[in-house]
């Protein structure tokens, strides 16, 4: 293909949207609804699936002994779980240290909870040496009569995980009825647009343009509304993204991906997602045209 | 060379646009085809093109077979005609030089070249001081010629004219077949369909095949007759 043909098929790919712009702008807005909510969805997931990772890769838990146990028997608990295999590190955090981590969020509240009789309990920072040992090394430390309670990961990872499995499944049957949608309405532009212009087509195919000729704009078309719908797609998910992401930032710090780091990732999924649309939209529509001959075309 | 080999075309049963034709049409030749309406004339440009397929017999142009031809050959075989349609096919809303560089742009060809040869073909059909108007201010005789210069602009072979005078004023048909004539005595194929026996009676001279009924009634080369 010549450049000569190429400047002719993007200028014609533009024309085409210009001339029926009611039509090209309702293919962007459905396919950019369409990529907004797929996007959103895998963000979604991508997001609990870094929580997930993050959650499994500390390798540190939290023992909490019973309110009854003293200062000076938490230290014998120390040595017990010191001895337990797999611990490399364990840390004394005492009731006072803990209500003194609080006390900035506490306030005033402060006061009147901690002065007089203080909520926390003594706790331990244990760290693992080997992860995949994880719930043995959990059930030998719970199983030391003086231990409370561990802060397990465990429950936590699973609820996350059943919310993503959920929003997968849900996200799965919209993604799919709005992905149809956007075939439909983009074939639609573009069999608009071949009528529009079924004139110009059988006076192409009489002077011996070969169907690739004639697809070329029409699939250029397709492509262009796939491109700016995704380009639309990545700014609209990403102002969003963003508000999102700075309000849980604020109440679990670390947990989320920066849209910043993921901006290209986002951005080449829709591009080729929206082009893929475009492409097989605009498909549908061509080649049932192209089939017709002389008159058929213009009777069309 | 074209050669229609027992060509029979029928749309349904028993409902035959070609009948058995046999004809040979050589190279350079004007040949008016002439006919009552539905008498098969369109059908007969149709297989020329090869909009149509027929239901038996062959057709050859320069020996070779189009219903041998792939599909994706069927362009190639059209670059080598020029088609001037009835109803002009002429783009109203581009203008004249637009019109007839648009065929040079569908086959690929450079802007460089088009930009030297249209003004070229618009001389040569009359139009070189209106190749910036557009299209939607020309008359019909005009407009023809629009499109008679797009037939002619990537130099084909053959020029197939389907009823070209049909929508103009008899003067402007006459002035219309003078030209095609002309371009006819630099070699090109003409093969003008018309119904329009004036026109064939005032260009004398020229092969007339006459279709009626789907069958080859007359044939002014078989019979040694010529107008």
């Amino acid at each position: 293909m010549s450049m000569n043909s190429l400047n002719y098929f993007i200028k014609e790919g533009f024309k085409n949207i210009w001339v029926n712009r009611i039509m090209s702008a309702a293919s962007m807005l459905v396919m950019i609804c369409c990529m907004i909510l797929t996007g959103g969805a895998v963000l979604f997931s991508y997001n609990v699936n870094h929580a997930l990772k993050s959650i499994e890769n500390r390798n540190s838990i939290t023992v909490f002994l019973y309110k009854e146990v003293t200062p000076s028997q938490a230290m014998n608990v120390g040595k017990k779980i010191e001895n337990v295999d797999n611990v490399i590190g364990c840390e004394y955090y005492s009731s006072g240290q803990a209500a003194e981590k609080y006390k900035d969020v506490l306030g005033s509240l402060y006061d009147a909870v901690c002065e007089e009789d203080n909520p926390f309990p003594e706790s331990f920072h244990v760290t693992m040496k080997d992860l995949s040992l994880y719930e043995s090394t959990v059930n030998k430390i719970k199983s030391i009569p003086e231990v409370d309670s561990v802060g397990d990961r465990s429950e936590t990872a699973q609820k996350l995980s059943n919310l993503s499995k959920t929003i997968a499944r849900g996200g799965i049957g919209v993604v799919c009825s709005l992905g149809l949608v956007s075939l439909f309405i983009i074939s639609n532009t573009i069999r608009i647009s071949m009528h529009s212009r079924r004139f110009e087509i059988s006076i192409m195919k009489s002077v011996g343009a070969t169907n690739g000729f004639i697809r070329a704009p029409f699939l250029i078309e397709g492509i262009i509304i796939g491109l700016v719908a995704a380009i639309v797609s990545t700014f609209v998910l990403g102002s969003v993204y963003n508000v999102l992401w700075e309000v849980i930032e604020g109440i679990v710090p670390f947990v989320g991906v920066s849209f910043k780091n993921i901006f290209w990732r986002v951005m080449g999924g829709f591009v080729a997602t929206g082009m893929f649309f475009g492409v097989i939209g605009s498909s549908i529509s061509i080649r049932r045209y192209l089939s017709k001959e002389g008159g058929d075309v213009v009777a069309w | 060379m074209i050669e229609f080999k027992d060509v029979t075309k029928e749309y349904a049963q028993d409902i035959k646009a070609l009948d058995h034709l046999n004809l040979n049409i050589s190279d350079g030749e004007f040949v008016f085809v002439v006919g009552p309406s539905g008498s098969g004339k369109s059908t007969f440009l149709k297989l020329l093109t090869k909009e149509e397929e027929p239901t038996s017999g062959e057709i050859l142009i320069n020996d070779v077979s189009l219903g041998k031809m792939k599909k994706r050959k069927i362009p190639y075989l059209r670059r080598t005609m020029g088609i001037v349609f009835q109803d002009f096919r002429v783009i109203e809303k581009m203008t004249v030089f637009e019109n007839v560089a648009f065929a040079m742009h569908v086959i690929g060809a450079r802007a460089r070249d088009i930009r030297k040869r249209v003004p070229y073909v618009l001389n040569l059909v009359g139009l070189s001081g209106k190749a910036r108007r557009k299209v939607s201010e020309l008359s019909g005789g005009e407009k023809q010629r629009v499109g008679l210069a797009r037939a002619l602009v990537n130099n084909p072979s053959m020029i197939i004219a389907d009823e070209p005078t049909g929508n103009i004023d008899p003067s402007l048909s006459y002035e219309l077949v003078d030209l095609l004539s002309q371009i006819n005595k630099c070699g090109t194929t003409i093969i003008m369909v018309t119904h329009d026996i004036s026109i064939v009676k005032k260009f004398s001279g020229f092969r007339i095949v006459e279709i009626s009924n789907g069958k080859l009634t007359k044939d002014s080369e078989l019979s040694g007759e010529k107008q």
